[in-house]
């Protein structure tokens, strides 16, 4: 990665973000991926029930957790994501059986990249949730949401930002 | 809710009532959520009066809050009266035309409440709906399926084959042409949403050559319009921004299929269950987020290749697990129609709780449940069915067309279904220890009385003796938002019915309630005859609990009783505990793990939509029937039952099922043959073949591949294309995402 970080461009488009982020201006991009059979359904049923969250996501449907290879959670952040979420069915629920603790052991290698990139831990995560469970798919959002912002914009973002 | 959501402005709502029946699925833990959410303020009270306020015309509702035994002037600006429903103008003359019966209100009559579900007095003349009295969808829509079962009994030997379609596939090669249709859904998006703000962003992304909006894009007039703009734009893909692609997805592809535009071509867009009802406080933001979803529905849209659906044999027999009141008629209907249905019962009887010794009368007609039983029974021979009792299934593996089961009982054997029915039932809530159960030993479930009605129906004995006082204690277990429990929906009529017998052998009755459920047909009759009778109905306010006086042996019960304000003891020597229904254990967790069926945070097995499809499970080919699903009573779960075989029936009926063709795909070019994929299958789909050259290579057998995609994430050469969900579609999508959003 090559790093032009100390640019006055950079410099300029980074500050903006970061001033927003200061002044409660700034809402962080996450992008979130999901089963088709658990965690998709589960937000649906948020959907059904109204159960209110932040809206500050975007929602990447495949059919199994064990579609999200680290390529994808990558590319996400290279493009600006500020926080990534996979999720997927619990053990034991997924449709294909083992799809999902394929699912984990793509995760670490993904989070090893993460750290290798510089970017905070807590901007990847990693969460079952069942197609019963639009409460606390409503509750993984927020919190995460809350945490990403907290964190305040992705430095792969700011460098964007400024090319 | 809906009022606070679509207006911020109002400051309160109010609803007046006098019981709460939210007895369906689920219906408790939503009136719990309005209440954490402060949405309504809930008074316990009819209104005497309501007046105009001739100062600043708004008027004001007087109640008696008969909780807080308050008289409260409500002021209002808007009063909304939920009426109740009657019965349709031309229902009597209906009744009368077909030669079918009325009851009383005008509501066409079923031949027997407690347990026709559908059934008219007249035979081949079937009902649904509210036509029968006050109904909620997912009863309505059950029992809708229920009679096109009936009708199929009629029509067998007549039944359509494959009709042989053979549509033009149309043209669609070429660079992309995009066409989004975006739904209003009513107010459900627009009423959040600017619509033809998304229509207008859509027409700037690229490859849109259309782009336009639909009031109802699923109704029949969005699907002609959909047709149109296809052939007039000359498109070759699709997006449908709308609602979720997991219950309408299907309707847009049949669409498509049908003008021989490949209907994987096609993409939606979730504007509505994911973005406008959840974000209906932050519409704004809920804007930026629908645009950018449909920028990347587009951006996935021009990457999908069209995909040709294989097929697989279907083996046109039937599992039926559990043979109580609903595996009964489950098997019965399918085996009418010449289906080979295989009943398994794990007890050495049929009936489940209709089984002697533990059902006397049913409610609301007080039929003998053994005479209900018989009658079912005498069916079920005729159909032809095989019974297997005192047998289990050990294990199913495979899908939809070729379920393979083991049994294990009087019979050992394999077998192999093309669909399943569970029935299993429900098991009943344990009181564990409360209100004196198992310590005092005149202290009772529902269950223990019911059999003791059985054993002496004229004179009630429990623990030795007759009663003098009884005493019953509503939705034990039922009803406990920590829990997730429901209404149990059975237990209210059943303690009015237990109660009148009770009555009538002279016993002092009282019920202790939270609400009266009375919901289901002739039950609220069942309720005034109770009262006229002398039955005491005494209410238990919020958030407490009875209190059971005695030692040894009840000898009362005391309540704060909050029509009368003051606290109450009421002497009892029986005291009936109406106990919830559970989801039956270990089977639930035996048949998710085998079958991989949802199962709801109320710990019973989730249909895939409570609406649209209340019998079907999300695993296509397994079906749900009776109170393995939730608690209900007899006639409920005789229309499930019903409405299971059907939709069960429409896959029996061919001898083919369709095959996904979202399957994995090795390009045997890039393939190392390294076997990553075939040790990580557990559908044995990849096999290393040898190739043309003479090298090896992974090759996927789309028949056996369930299109997972785990396989392609995994191989290290990057040789495996999942399809319909390849990383340049994915790619695409995050791409889209970010296209216009990281710079503002
Ligand atoms: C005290 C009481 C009084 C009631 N009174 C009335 C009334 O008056 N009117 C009314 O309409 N309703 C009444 N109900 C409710 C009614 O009994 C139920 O709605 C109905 O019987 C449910 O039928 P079902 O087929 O779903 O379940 P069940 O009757 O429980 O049948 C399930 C069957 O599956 C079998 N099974 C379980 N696991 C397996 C397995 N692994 N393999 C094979 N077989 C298995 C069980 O042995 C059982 O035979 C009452 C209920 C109670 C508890
Ligand atoms: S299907 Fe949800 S994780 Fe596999």
């Amino acid at each position: 990665m090559t790093t032009s970080s100390d640019s006055p461009a950079t410099k300029e488009a980074g500050a903006t973000l970061l001033q927003r982020h200061a002044a409660s201006a700034w809402n962080p991009h996450i992008v979130v991926f999901a089963c088709n059979w658990c965690s998709y359904a589960g937000a649906d049923t948020a959907g059904v029930s109204r159960i209110q969250h932040q809206p500050h996501f975007r929602m990447i449907r495949v059919m199994c957790s064990g579609r999200i290879q680290p390529g994808f959670v990558l590319r996400a952040f290279e493009k600006g994501a500020d926080g990534v979420l996979v999720s997927g069915c619990h053990f034991g629920d997924c449709h294909y059986i083992f799809g999902n603790e394929r699912a984990v052991e793509q995760f670490e290698k993904t989070m090893n990249v993460v750290k290798l990139l510089g970017l905070e831990q807590g901007r990847l995560r990693l969460e079952w949730i069942s197609a019963a469970e639009g409460v606390r798919f409503a509750q993984v959002i927020n919190e995460f949401t809350d945490q990403v912002r907290e964190l305040g914009p992705s430095p792969l973002a700011i460098k964007r930002a400024a090319i | 809710m809906l009022v606070r959501q679509h207006d911020p402005e109002v400051e309160e709502v109010t609803i007046l009532y006098t019981d709460l029946r939210a007895f369906g699925k689920g219906f408790d833990d939503f009136l719990q959520r309005s209440r954490d959410e402060k949405s309504a303020t809930y008074v316990r009270g009819r209104p005497a009066k309501i007046e105009r306020v001739p100062e600043d015309d708004t008027l004001e509702v007087f109640v008696e809050d008969t909780l807080g035994h308050q008289q409260k002037r409500i002021p209002a600006d808007l009063v909304v009266l939920s009426v109740a429903a009657a019965p349709n103008d031309g229902a009597i003359k209906l009744a009368d035309i077909l030669g079918i019966e009325t009851n009383e209100y005008g509501f066409i009559d079923r031949r027997d409440p407690a347990v026709s579900a559908v059934e008219t007095v007249r035979e081949g003349i079937y009902v649904a709906g509210s036509a029968v009295g006050p109904q909620v969808i997912p009863d309505c829509v059950a029992q809708a399926s229920a009679t096109a079962a009936r009708a199929q009994l009629f029509l067998t030997g007549h039944r359509v084959t494959e009709e042989a379609k053979t549509v033009e596939p149309m043209d669609l090669s070429g660079p992309p042409r995009v066409g989004v249709m975006v739904c209003h859904c009513g107010i459900n998006i627009a009423g959040v949403l600017d619509v033809e703000d998304l229509v207008e962003h859509a027409r700037t992304v690229p490859d849109v050559v259309v782009a336009k909006n639909h009031q109802f894009a699923c109704s029949s007039t969005g699907q002609d319009e959909l047709v149109e703009i296809i052939r007039e734009h000359n498109l070759n893909r699709i997006v449908v921004a709308a609602c979720t692609p997991r219950t309408h997805e299907p309707i847009f592809r049949e669409t498509c299929a049908r003008i021989g535009f490949n209907p994987y071509l096609l993409e939606m867009v979730n504007i509505r269950d994911q973005c406008s009802w959840v974000h209906a406080r932050q519409p704004a933001e809920a804007q930026v987020k629908a645009r950018a979803l449909i920028r990347m529905g587009v951006a996935r849209a021009r990457h999908l290749e069209p995909l040709q659906e294989g097929e697989v044999p279907m083996t046109q027999a039937a599992l039926v697990i559990g043979g109580g009141i609903a595996g009964i008629q489950a098997a019965t209907d399918l085996a009418a129609q010449g289906f080979p249905i295989t009943l398994v019962e794990k007890e050495g009887r049929l009936g489940g709780r209709l089984a002697a010794p533990n059902l006397k009368y049913l409610y609301p007609n007080m039929r003998p449940a053994a005479e209900v039983l018989a009658a079912k029974l005498k069916r079920l021979k005729e159909s032809g069915a095989r019974i297997l009792l005192n047998t289990e299934v050990e294990n199913i593996s495979g899908f939809v067309g070729s379920f393979d089961v083991e049994l294990k009982g009087e019979t050992e054997e394999s077998l192999s279904v093309g669909a399943i029915i569970l029935a299993t039932g429900a098991d009943l809530a344990d009181p564990q220890g409360e209100y004196g159960y198992e310590k005092l030993a005149n202290v009772v479930t529902s269950e223990q009385l019911e059999r003791a009605l059985f054993e002496n129906e004229d004179a009630v004995i429990v623990d030795g003796r007759k009663p003098t006082s009884a005493a019953f204690v509503l939705c034990v277990g039922s009803r406990d938002p920590e829990a997730c429990t429901g209404c149990s929906r059975y237990c209210c009529p059943t303690a009015i019915k237990q109660a009148i017998h009770l009555c009538r052998q002279g016993i002092d009755t009282t019920i202790f309630y939270r609400d009266i459920r009375t919901i289901s047909t002739g039950a609220e009759e069942m309720y005034r005859q109770a009262r006229g009778m002398g039955v005491l109905f005494v209410r238990i306010p919020p958030g407490q609990k009875v209190e059971v006086v005695g030692d040894g042996r009840v000898e009362a019960v005391r309540c704060y009783d909050d029509l009368l304000a003051r606290r109450l003891e009421v002497p009892a020597d029986l005291v009936i505990l109406s106990v919830g229904m559970r989801a039956r254990q270990p089977e639930t967790d035996k048949f998710h793990d085998m079958l991989k069926t949802s199962v709801g945070l109320d710990g019973f097995f989730l249909e895939r939509h409570p609406e649209l499809a209340p019998v079907e499970t999300a695993v296509e080919g397994v079906f749900l029937a009776g109170t393995v699903q939730g608690p209900k009573d007899i006639v409920d779960s005789v229309a499930q039952a019903s409405a299971a075989a059907a939709k069960a029936s429409v896959f029996l009926a061919y001898d083919k099922v369709k095959q996904d063709p979202a399957v994995a795909v090795v390009d045997e070019a890039k393939c190392r043959a390294c076997g990553a994929c075939v040790d990580l299958c557990q559908f044995r789909a990849p096999e290393l073949v040898r190739t043309a050259d003479d090298t090896f290579a992974a090759r996927v057998n789309a028949s056996l591949c369930k299109g997972c995609g785990t396989c392609a994430s995994w191989c290290p050469s990057g040789a495996i294309a999942s399809k319909h969900f390849t990383d340049r579609q994915v790619h695409a999508m995050i791409d889209a995402f970010f296209a216009e959003e990281v710079a503002s």
